[in-house]
């Protein structure tokens, strides 16, 4: 029954507006009625009394029962049910006396109706109170708590309070308690409420009885705060959660919590920005889309922040007609320019007072200007100045004194300018914590300077041959051996193209001052006084390395390691036999073979070969082998020459057989897998 | 395209017949790109984007940004084909100490494999065969084989906690240019010459350098498309600088041209162009036009980027010898530091060979050697110039390698598969804290154990510094909203200073 009366009064709040609207009409139609002496009025102004009594009376029985709801204020209860009370039943007989033809009576009328008027004002300003709680109309000014440094903030007072203030108090009260629950003090919260204390597990749940009711589905009637009203943030709820779980200190501050995973960001969001750049944003005026549009169409990049930011950078980076009319156009919002490049461009002493207006500038970069020391008595008007890029001006030491002023200097680049060591080092001294942003002297010492190349169209040679060795850098110095040992600074030095009469194997480095000298470069020139007549493959190389068949043996031409460039003949899973025929029988005290190892696309070095010579091209005679065996584990490209010193023999048919591995080793990443050999050339000597 | 915006557009074109008319007229010897510049192309009250190429740069779609940007351009160093963290950066003294034992499935825990590992019966455990040593104030642990970049390790974030969905080269690179592993999206370069326009109205806003890596010459190639528009205006494709006598090709002109003809050709050209529009409504063609005098203003502008030889020798004794050589990767980061010099939005290096399945040992010691001095020299470089408060680096590659061997483990060999659940990469610059290694892995080196950071959470964070959140930067094309982070992508915060 009383559940029912309760649903009942819950109309209270669509009939309580009825009766002040009314009566107020009622007023203003009897005072007007009264100014242009209309007697019609009095008629409307009687009805509307009635309309007035009989909404007063439904807010009236509506309001005795939602006030029967547990939760209000007593007191505030009290005064705002009886004078609703003594509202209604004066509205109710200024009707009567409105209708009253007896003079006495009438005369009473006004003095009633401004009785009313007083009634119904009191009435609502109780009302609104409990609903909307005392300091709704006037809002103190609360002081607004500013975090600067969240880890010395009180857990309590600066993070979990406002979140209770903003989310749960409006309703939890000393006017409007609901479910008996207070939420303004640390001793209401820890009272609890009808339900129980805020920190009690009731059985049968997992969590605190103030955790439960912040998770319920949105949904459930229990879910705080009521579907409706203004929900908690993901944040906000972490943050609770972390209080409690820390024991729902109210003293302690946040440096003594332990804050895991996400925790140390939710809180260090809380902090208030107090940066320049965040406090400039608050004062900075707008800025008008036309004087933005028109900057911009004089050639000058000008950017606000953002579409909420009204700051400026401005980018006059590599412009060469900066002048005064130039800057001049930004004078306008000069105090809204937090940034301003002028890196690279005709900026100059001359022009620097013009920026006296940019007072904000957060970063100004003058790299690569005219500027010099006579910027100096200019820097300090710019007092908020972060980031100043100086770098490649002809700056010099007497700047670093102009600068001291500067105290909120964070970063400055001075690399390429007049300045010293000393004078960084004041600068250092001067302001403790600007960075001087640079590169360690010791970081790219040692650098090793690229090989030089050795230069020659040929690899083989039949009288001489003329080779040049070129670095790519200028100044350099470059030192070379022709007999395959290590050059070093105390060799041979390069100062002109070389004339090679024999084979050989050259090396050479490249040393510049302040460099580490390169890595050796090598070559192989082969001297080759024997004609080959042809080269008969007995083998059959396979179809897409073939080359010129046998020709590729002989054609003086060095393959590369791009194996297919067809200087090269490959053999898959099979040996190399083959025959050079001679122009004319010729003794041969040497046997070379080119060939090429890239284990990584299955090639590898024969493992040997076997000469033989015959002057019929019938009958063989075996001169020699070499034996080069299996290669270790490696993953090179690379490629070599295998020679073969024998007793001087003449011949006119030299029979080469070249013993590939067959199958990769079980090192190789397909261990037995068919393996390859390349080969690019035979030499005699 | 919306009833509405063809007739707005419409109305667009008369404005612009109605000038290129006067311009028809008597203007004659003045460059129609200057004229074109501010007055063709421009962005209508409705939103609807056209190239505005004004004496400020070419302005892109987004009028403001959603917040203050940290970074006004990023350049990204892309280590194509997975560099193996286990050797560089993630140092793991389990794995040699229980060198050749298999992988337990405890930790493997149905992990999807490439085919190229698939067939294997074991999966033997291997560590780096290089050694680890602490660098910087907090003494990260860098490998021997990166000792130039463990002298800049005080500048640099290390993300160890790199995670991806795919497991093989091409839609890995392809999620991480482009949001989706699927190809047909924009690349990231893309959407900010979209949003964001150029700085400079003299080159794209989007680049891109490669470089063939010596662990691996011949391995993994990379497609055009990588850097490929989607379907947005073919004006935001990158444009790749080769590393030969033309960088960019068919930018020069044909022998016997003089600049008068080139000018004149070019003008009639954009009338006939024009006409071809009016009638067909192509925006592309639009983008043609736009491109012509984009090209032509690129034969002056380019030449004198790519034209290092000025750089003085102690730049060259930074960057390492090899930065005399074009096409390498140090080459490249020299020419990424001039790019930025001049405003370059987004520039993109990409260096290969890091798909190093058998022999790695021999093959990354001569990649990392490839990368690791220019990379950290660009860093050092940008830092003297005052350009790394503002500019984005980022170092890595589309996934990791496996904590065991591929093939045969021998005492000196090994070889390692794709891994997408961890991996490393590293970013330097504005906004991101230096010095700090953020994330990471269980002892094996196999799962991520604290702070995750997927691929599109680092496209988000890498919006984010720009200014852009990444939930509202979109497209709308065929009835959907597309964005770079697709549906996910959260930005990591922590790293941010």
């Amino acid at each position: 029954m009383i559940q029912l009366g309760i649903q009942i009064g819950h109309l209270h709040p669509l009939f309580v507006h009825l009766p002040i609207g009314i009566i107020m009409l009622a007023f203003i139609l009897e005072v007007y009625g009264r100014l242009k002496s209309k007697d019609a009025f009095n008629e409307v102004v009687e009805f509307t009394l009635l309309v007035a009594g009989v909404t007063a009376l439904l807010s009236l029985g509506t309001g005795w029962l939602l006030g029967e709801e547990s939760g209000y204020d007593e007191d505030s209860l009290f005064l705002h049910r009886w004078m609703a009370v003594a509202f209604t039943v004066t509205t109710v007989l200024l009707y009567l006396v409105k209708r009253s033809k007896i003079e006495w009576v009438s005369k009473t009328y006004i003095p009633m109706f401004l009785l009313v008027l007083a009634l119904i004002s009191l009435t609502g300003h109780f009302g609104g109170n409990m609903t909307h709680g005392e300091d709704y109309l006037f809002m103190e000014e609360k002081e607004e708590l500013v975090i600067t440094n969240i880890q010395e903030a009180q857990v309590y007072a600066q993070v979990i309070q406002p979140i209770l203030d903003d989310k749960c108090v409006s309703c939890h009260n000393a006017n409007k308690a609901k479910g008996g629950l207070l939420m303004s003090t640390p001793n209401e919260i820890l009272k609890g409420g009808d339900s129980g204390s805020l920190f009690d597990t009731i059985s049968g749940q997992e969590q605190a009885l103030f955790l439960e009711r912040i998770h319920l589905p949105l949904d459930n009637d229990d879910h705080m705060p009521p579907k409706g009203k203004v929900q908690l943030s993901d944040n906000e709820k972490a943050l609770l959660e972390w209080w409690m779980a820390n024991k729902n200190c109210f003293e302690c501050k946040v440096n003594e919590l332990p804050k895991e995973g996400k925790m140390a960001t939710i809180l260090t969001s809380l902090e208030q920005d107090t940066s320049a750049i965040a406090l400039l944003t608050k004062d900075a005026v707008e800025v008008p889309k036309e004087w933005l549009q028109n900057v911009k169409a004089a050639g000058i990049s000008v950017q606000t922040l953002s579409s909420t930011n009204h700051l400026l950078t401005v980018n006059m980076a590599s412009m060469n007609a900066v002048t005064e009319e130039t800057l001049e156009m930004l004078e306008d919002y000069a105090p809204n320019v937090i940034e301003m490049d002028l890196g690279f461009s005709n900026f100059n002493n001359d022009l620097m007072a013009e920026l006296k207006p940019f007072k904000n500038l957060l970063k100004l970069k003058l790299q690569h200007t005219q500027v010099t020391d006579d910027i100096g008595k200019y820097l300090g008007d710019f007092e908020l100045l972060e980031s100043l890029n100086l770098y490649g001006s002809s700056v010099t030491d007497k700047l670093i004194d102009e600068l001291k002023e500067n105290k909120r200097l964070r970063n400055i680049y001075l690399w390429k300018t007049e300045v010293t060591e000393d004078g960084l080092a004041q600068l250092q001294q001067d302001l403790p914590s600007v960075t001087i942003q640079r590169i360690g002297a010791d970081v790219f010492k040692a650098t090793v300077l690229d090989p030089p190349t050795i230069i020659s169209d040929r690899s083989f040679f039949s009288e001489s041959l003329k080779i040049a060795i070129e670095s790519l850098f200028e100044g350099t110095e470059i030192y070379y051996t022709l007999d395959g040992s290590e050059p070093t600074e105390s060799s041979l030095k390069y100062e002109g193209e070389i004339t090679l009469e024999t084979t050989a194997n050259v090396k050479a480095i490249a040393t510049k001052k302040e460099w580490e000298p390169s890595h050796i470069t090598e070559r192989t020139f082969i001297k080759n006084n024997i004609a080959y007549a042809n080269v008969d493959l007995l083998s059959v190389p396979n179809e897409k390395y073939k080359g010129q068949e046998g020709k590729t043996l002989m054609d003086q031409k060095r393959g590369s390691v791009n194996f297919v460039d067809g200087n090269w003949l490959g053999f898959e899973g099979k040996h190399l036999n083959a025959v050079v025929e001679l122009e004319k029988k010729q003794s041969i005290s040497k046997v070379s073979i080119g060939a090429l190892s890239a284990p990584a696309s299955w090639i590898f070095y024969p493992t040997s070969f076997v000469v033989s010579v015959s002057n019929d091209g019938a009958n063989y005679k075996e001169v020699g082998r070499k034996d080069m065996g299996n290669e270790e584990p490696n993953a090179e490209v690379k490629l070599t020459f295998f020679d073969l010193d024998i007793a001087p023999t003449d011949a006119k048919y030299v029979k080469l057989s070249i013993k590939s591995p067959l199958k990769n080793p079980d090192w190789h990443t397909d261990p037995g897998g068919k393996s390859w050999i390349f080969i690019d050339e035979v030499v005699l000597n | 395209m919306s009833e509405k915006k063809i007739v707005e557009e419409r109305s667009l074109i008369l404005n612009r017949r109605s000038f290129l008319g006067k311009a028809a007229m008597g203007v004659g010897g003045i460059g129609l790109a200057s004229l074109l510049g501010t007055n063709l192309f421009r962005k209508g009250e409705n939103g609807l984007y056209t190239a505005d190429s004004g004496p400020a740069g070419v302005k892109g779609v987004l009028d403001s940004l959603h917040h203050p940007s940290k970074i006004k351009r990023v350049i990204y160093l892309f280590q194509s084909g997975g560099p193996s963290q286990l050797e560089l950066f993630d140092y793991k003294p389990l794995l040699n100490k229980r060198r050749g034992e298999d992988l337990p499935e405890s930790i493997r825990n149905g992990q999807r494999l490439t085919g190229m590992t698939s067939g294997q019966d074991r999966f033997p455990l291997v560590g780096s065969n290089f050694g680890f040593q602490q660098y910087g104030k907090n003494g990260t642990h860098i490998s021997d084989l990166l000792p130039y970049t463990a002298k800049i390790v005080d500048d640099i974030c290390i993300v160890k906690s790199m995670y991806t969905e795919a497991i093989n080269h091409d839609p890995a690179v392809t999620f991480f240019q482009t949001g989706s592993q699927q190809p047909g999206r924009p690349s990231i370069g893309s959407w900010l010459s979209y949003g964001l326009g150029s700085e400079n109205e003299n080159l794209p806003a989007f680049t891109v350098l490669l470089s063939r890596g010596s662990g691996r010459p011949n391995g993994q190639p990379l497609y055009t498309r990588l850097w490929g528009n989607g379907f947005l205006h073919s004006l935001h494709q990158g444009v790749q600088f080769r590393a030969a006598k033309d960088p960019v090709l068919y930018l020069n002109d044909p022998k016997g041209t003089t600049a008068d003809v080139k000018r004149s050709m070019l003008d009639k050209l954009a009338e006939l162009n024009d006409q071809h529009y009016q009638e067909s409504n192509d925006p592309e063609i639009q983008s043609r036009i736009a491109q012509y005098e984009m090209a032509y203003r690129m034969q002056t502008s380019v030449p004198d980027v790519m034209d290092t030889e000025g750089e003085p020798d102690y730049i060259y004794k930074m960057y390492g010898s090899d930065a005399k050589i074009p096409g390498t990767f140090a080459a490249n980061c020299l020419l990424a530091r001039r790019l930025a010099e001049k405003d370059v939005r987004f520039i993109q290096l990409y260096h290969m060979g890091w798909d190093q399945h058998d022999n790695l040992p021999g093959a990354i010691e001569k990649q990392a050697k490839d990368v690791d001095q220019a990379s950290a020299a660009l860093v050092s470089d940008l830092k003297q110039r005052g350009l790394l408060e503002d500019t984005l680096v980022v170092w890595g590659g589309e996934f990791g390698r496996t904590n065991y061997s591929q093939g045969l483990l021998t005492d000196t060999n090994y070889g390692r598969d794709h891994h997408p659940r961890c991996f490393t990469m590293w970013m330097a610059g504005g906004g991101i804290k230096p010095g700090i290694v953020y994330g990471e892995t269980d002892d094996f080196g196999y799962n991520i154990t604290k702070n995750p950071v997927h691929v599109h959470d680092f496209q988000a964070t890498m919006l984010h510094q720009l200014g852009i959140d990444h939930e509202k930067f979109t497209y709308k094309y065929q009835g959907r909203r597309f964005r770079l982070t697709d549906v996910e992508g959260h930005v990591v915060k922590d790293i941010l200073s």
